[in-house]
């Protein structure tokens, strides 16, 4: 029988420049190299199915993934699972939990964010205050027909804080999933480009994922 | 297990990054992952416990050199010794240089991203002439003068390898030593007499030590003198080097060291996939072909140690394909044995098997059936020449009737496409040999339709892949000119012409690269001076289309005051001192001289497996050439 596995993990350090695509197959191959029974997608060229539930940009790390596959034999184990992989997940990939599905992938809403900004000067925190305070912050983007269109993001800003101990962390809850999505990097773009100010190095880490009524996604 | 390495070194999630400023720059490039290291399966090592840092490079990118089989044996090797730490260094594309050099961040080595200036040896692998400058250009970006006699320590010791080193004068300015032939032994030779030179660190008395260990080439120790019409007078041995210099090879294939596991890269690289070795050297002969020679001669690994290798490293990468490795696969003369074995456990497994350059003319129809299974991309032909004559003439041993009934049996199978190779400027090539590219591909669109089981409404496709002929060292065709430019373009024109089907389409290989791998194939080290002129001219990775700066090389030759068109389009006598005549590949000049003549005659040459045809290489006493025929 098939059943359905859900896997949270982190993926922390230089595994921030592996790409959504390039995290598939890399998957796909710790899945074989922990020699669990997974479903194969049919085919050509069968590979093992894996689903990342909720993309994650280049460039950020994160404290919690989410990826479903299916094992073709149902008396495996979530924990005989968990320790097959944990033999053999790189340590920059750091399996949390193993657990049966129980919410959809469509189900999630939010998201949640951290930015840590390095080395800011002493006006940031200010300028950023301002700036997400404003009831209206309009983004443009050049489309597929090659129109340019724009959008009020501050609607899908949930949530925000400016915390000062270790640095400048911005603290943000933003819309997430398949019918809004707001990734953290249009805000501080915007920022730069309607304050002009040329925001430090920082480093963007996604938190948490939420259902729409706010539950943690499970 | 794969991590036993990496785990022992990292503790904290914050220490998995190393250089913060490299963690910063990553973010402004294309392909990062190209430079943050860290992949499974590479080997982290604690650098107080070593005595000999060692940075493999590789003269291209990322993609292109973690594809290359060479240095993974070589990367697998070098760990294997807990005195030795083997890392990665790849050229970075032009982004990432540009913030390189704006941030003064020297290159460095993928797995501690220490800086190479550091390092003890420094070795370049040379696949292929046009990487050159990029050999420069890392040199200069790891902050190293680029000049062999300008760098006065032992270390870091810069050495080469791979197959141009059978003709590396071009280089000789630049590189300490090279190594001729197959590196997995010397190479550990090297390193030892390194670690008893260490503490004294003097390098000439280090290079004197060097060049008296058999396949090691110090170019410095070589005097040339040159003739009044400019070719070469003479190449004089100082000091007690060796006249000759004959390569090394590997006399048992099946007790060399062989990976069990590779580097499985997180960016998808031009072969991703685990790749095992069935033999080297090739049997065919063909007489344009460098590799056919310079690998000499052919050994076999077993069925059983191939099987047993490409098992353990599907085991240990996690990999779905596995390819087999060697110049000719259907050459390997217990195939359908080894196929049969290794079919048993990749089916099984959900493991791909691919094997490139297969002909499956004589294969049993149960194996066939089983091989078609697996390969899903379309056909490739490599007939090199139109015309039976012409393939006489290079030794191409492939018949039109060969080529055809392969193409009907593809084509019964359901294959609808088909890709042929051809090289346009071959020796003793007319305009009727063109035509006859033309011919043979519209014989095979013609047979396609001839098929009465072909799908309804599918149509076929030929695609002609077309090369400029290039003259190589240690081939028959060593003496031979290269065709101009211009006449490359009016041969090309008039392929065109000959073409009438839609179904037939033709693809170009740059004629102006090829041109300038012919002057590099063949050159002398006067060229030396050439390659650093292009070089600070801003001339680097002259394989890829948009780097690329053919008018800058032009330009270094004037300035150098030496005409390309010696090296790459003039004919040479037979007697003539070729700037790789002090170097031993075991194939004798008397051999090449009398296989040129036999092309010229139109004479076929058989394979080492039907006859021996006394190349020389059988003074190596090992392979084909003292197994019973
Ligand atoms: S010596 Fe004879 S058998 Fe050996 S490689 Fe040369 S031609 Fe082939």
């Amino acid at each position: 029988m098939l059943r359905a596995v859900r896997i949270f993990y982190k993926k922390l350090g230089r595994l921030k420049f592996v790409s959504h695509l390039d995290m598939n197959r890399t998957m796909s191959r710790l899945l074989r190299l922990a020699k669990l029974p997974v479903w194969y997608t049919e085919g050509y060229n069968p590979h093992p199915f894996v689903s990342l539930v909720l993309p994650l940009s280049l460039g950020f790390e994160s404290d919690y993934e989410v990826m479903d596959f299916r094992v073709t034999d149902d008396s495996i184990s979530n924990s005989e699972i968990k320790s097959a992989l944990k033999a053999v997940f790189p340590p920059d990939l750091f399996l949390l939990d193993v657990e049966d599905p129980v919410m959809k992938a469509s189900d999630i809403s939010f998201a949640d964010y951290e930015v840590v900004f390095e080395n800011p000067d002493e006006q940031l925190e200010r300028a950023l205050d301002t700036f997400l305070s404003s009831p209206s912050i309009v983004t443009a983007k050049v489309n597929k027909k090659g129109e340019r269109v724009e959008r009020n993001i501050a609607p899908l800003i949930h949530e925000y804080r400016i915390n000062k101990d270790g640095g400048l962390v911005l603290f943000l809850k933003l819309s997430a999933g398949s019918s809004a999505n707001l990734n953290p990097q249009e805000i501080l773009q915007a920022f730069e480009e309607s304050t002009g100010v040329k925001l430090p190095y920082y480093n963007i880490r996604r938190l948490m994922l939420y259902n729409n009524s706010g539950q943690k996604f499970k | 297990m794969i991590w036993q390495f990496a785990i022992s070194f990292f503790f904290s999630e914050r220490e998995l990054w190393m250089n913060k400023q490299l963690e910063h720059l990553l973010l402004e490039v294309q392909k990062p992952g190209r430079y943050t290291g860290g992949e499974l399966g590479s080997v982290v090592k604690d650098k107080s416990n070593i005595d000999v840092r060692f940075a493999f490079c590789f003269p291209d990118m990322y993609e292109v050199g973690m594809s290359h089989l060479g240095i993974k044996i070589l990367y697998s090797l070098l760990n294997s010794r807990e005195d030795i730490w083997c890392e990665r260094v790849f050229a970075p594309w032009v982004d990432m240089e540009e913030l390189m050099r704006k941030h003064n961040i020297p290159l460095f080595a993928l797995e501690s991203q220490d800086s190479i200036a550091d390092f003890d040896i420094i070795g370049f692998t040379l696949q292929y002439e046009l990487s050159f400058s990029n050999v420069l250009n890392m040199l200069d970006l790891a902050g190293l003068p680029i000049r062999s006699s300008d760098r006065r320590d032992l270390s870091p010791l810069v050495i080469a390898g791979g197959p141009c080193t059978c003709n590396p004068e071009p280089l000789a300015d630049f590189i300490d030593l090279f190594v001729l032939g197959e590196g997995e032994e010397v190479t550990l030779e090297l390193v030892d007499l390194y670690k008893r030179h260490k503490p004294k660190g003097d390098k000439q008395a280090f290079l004197l030590e060097a060049s008296k260990i058999p396949g090691v080439y110090v170019p410095s120790l070589y005097e040339f003198s040159y003739n009044p019409d400019r070719t070469i007078k003479e190449i004089k041995p100082q000091k007690g080097a060796p006249a000759r210099i004959q390569k090394r090879i590997i006399k048992d294939l099946n007790k060399v060291h062989y990976p069990d596991r590779f580097i499985v890269p997180y960016i998808q690289i031009v072969h991703d996939r685990a790749v095992q070795e069935i033999f080297r050297g090739c049997i065919r002969g063909c007489r344009f072909c460098q590799a056919g020679y310079i690998y000499r001669p052919v050994r076999e690994k077993s069925p059983d140690v191939i099987n047993r290798q490409a098992m353990a490293l599907c085991e240990s990468t996690g990999y779905d394909e596995i390819s087999l490795s060697s110049l000719s696969t259907s050459d390997y003369s217990r195939l359908e044995e080894l196929l049969g074995d290794m079919l048993s456990w990749t089916e099984g497994q959900k493991i791909s098997l691919s094997l490139p350059s297969l002909r499956i003319d004589n294969f049993s129809p149960e194996l066939l059936e089983k091989v078609q299974k697996i390969r899903s991309s379309g056909l490739t032909f490599a007939p090199e020449a139109g015309t039976q004559r012409l393939r006489d003439v290079i030794n191409k041993n492939i018949t039109e009737q060969e080529i055809l009934n392969t193409c009907k049996t593809a084509f019964e199978g359901g294959y609808t496409s088909i890709k042929l190779y051809f090289m346009l400027g071959l020796p003793t090539e007319s305009l009727e040999d063109i035509e006859g590219i033309a011919n043979l591909a519209q014989k095979i669109v013609d047979l396609y339709y001839r098929n009465p089981q072909r799908k309804k409404g599918k149509s076929v496709n030929v695609s002609v892949s077309v090369s400029t002929f290039v003259p190589k060292p240690f081939t028959p065709f060593q003496f031979e000119a290269q065709d101009t430019l211009e006449t490359i373009e009016e041969k090309q024109k008039h392929l065109v012409k000959s073409v009438t089907s839609k179904k037939i389409t033709v693809n170009w290989h740059d004629s102006q690269t090829s041109f300038l791998e012919a002057v590099f194939a063949r050159g002398d080290r006067r060229l030396c001076r050439v390659l650093e002129a292009a070089w600070k001219s801003g001339c680097k990775f002259d394989s890829w289309k948009d780097c690329f700066l053919f008018e800058n090389w032009m330009e270094a030759f004037k300035e150098c005051g030496i005409d390309p068109g010696f090296y790459a389009n003039r004919k040479r006598e037979y007697g003539e001192i070729m700037p790789w005549d002090h170097l031993d590949y075991g194939i004798s000049k008397r051999f090449l001289i009398k296989e040129n003549q036999k092309a010229y005659e139109g004479l076929t040459t058989p394979n080492c497996r039907i006859e021996c045809t006394g190349c020389g290489a059988a003074k190596f006493r090992e392979g084909i050439c003292v197994e019973s025929r």
